[in-house]
């Protein structure tokens, strides 16, 4: 096999898994020896549940002008990020699944974000709008 | 039930306004006043629900779907409430 493959098996002290998990080769090969974990590693990326549900419970959470939406919002997106740069740092390993999970957390987190961050403009446009008809109506 | 704050200080529905209405409604089974409430009330439901099988079970394709679920659901909250500040202005 090739020098960086072996460079990479030397940090990783477990024993059942060999890939590198970007090469094609490796998982061909290695999915000979070892079915159960051909998708990435064994763990979990922490909090990548904890960004799943925050991303899609942050869109029921559009009362009280949007702002627990928007907490939640930046909260799941700060969470994803510091995971998803934990498992940049070594993706052998976490698990596949567990990434995707992420990926989709985050992307529900944007979406509620933006949805509250409308909501949040149409508010204060509406205010605006009603404010300044209702000075104009009122006679000095 | 709460109130919504928005529609407490403005008298504008908010978004999320009527949905536990329809959440009542959809209790007692009555489907279409619960559409007519709120209508983003049943996909939300269907996603949570959707999500909590494959945190369990860990479908192979997921996450994606919960991102269309979700994107759809955004999609039909949104025009639920152009459509009903349209019809109640």
């Amino acid at each position: 096999m090739n020098p960086p493959e072996i460079n990479n098996l030397d940090p990783n002290d477990e024993i059942p898994k060999f890939e590198t998990h970007s090469t094609t080769n490796s998982n061909v090969t290695n999915s000979t020896n070892i079915d159960p974990n051909f998708s990435g590693g064994s763990q979990n990326i922490p909090n990548a549940i904890g960004v799943l549900v925050l991303g899609i419970l942050s869109i029921c959470f559009c009362w009280c002008y949007g702002i627990l939406s928007i907490i939640m919002g930046i909260i799941a997106i700060v969470l994803a990020s510091a995971a998803e740069k934990e498992y940049n740092n070594n993706p052998g390993k976490y698990s596949l699944a567990s990434y995707k999970n992420l990926k989709a957390g985050k992307t529900c987190a944007i979406i509620g974000l933006c949805l509250a961050g409308l909501a949040i403009i149409g508010l204060i446009v509406y205010i605006v709008v009603v404010g300044s008809l209702a000075l104009n109506s009122f006679h000095w | 039930m709460f109130t919504c704050s928005v529609k407490g200080l403005l008298g504008v529905d908010c978004p999320g306004c009527g949905m536990q209405r329809a959440f009542i409604a959809l209790l007692r089974g009555d489907l279409v006043e619960s559409l007519s409430l709120n209508a983003s009330l049943l996909p939300f439901l269907f996603t949570i629900i959707y999500t909590i099988c494959h945190l369990i079970f860990s479908f192979s394709n997921g996450a994606k779907y919960i991102v269309w679920f979700f994107t759809s659901t955004a999609l039909i909250l949104a025009v639920n409430f152009v459509v009903k500040l349209i019809l109640h202005s």
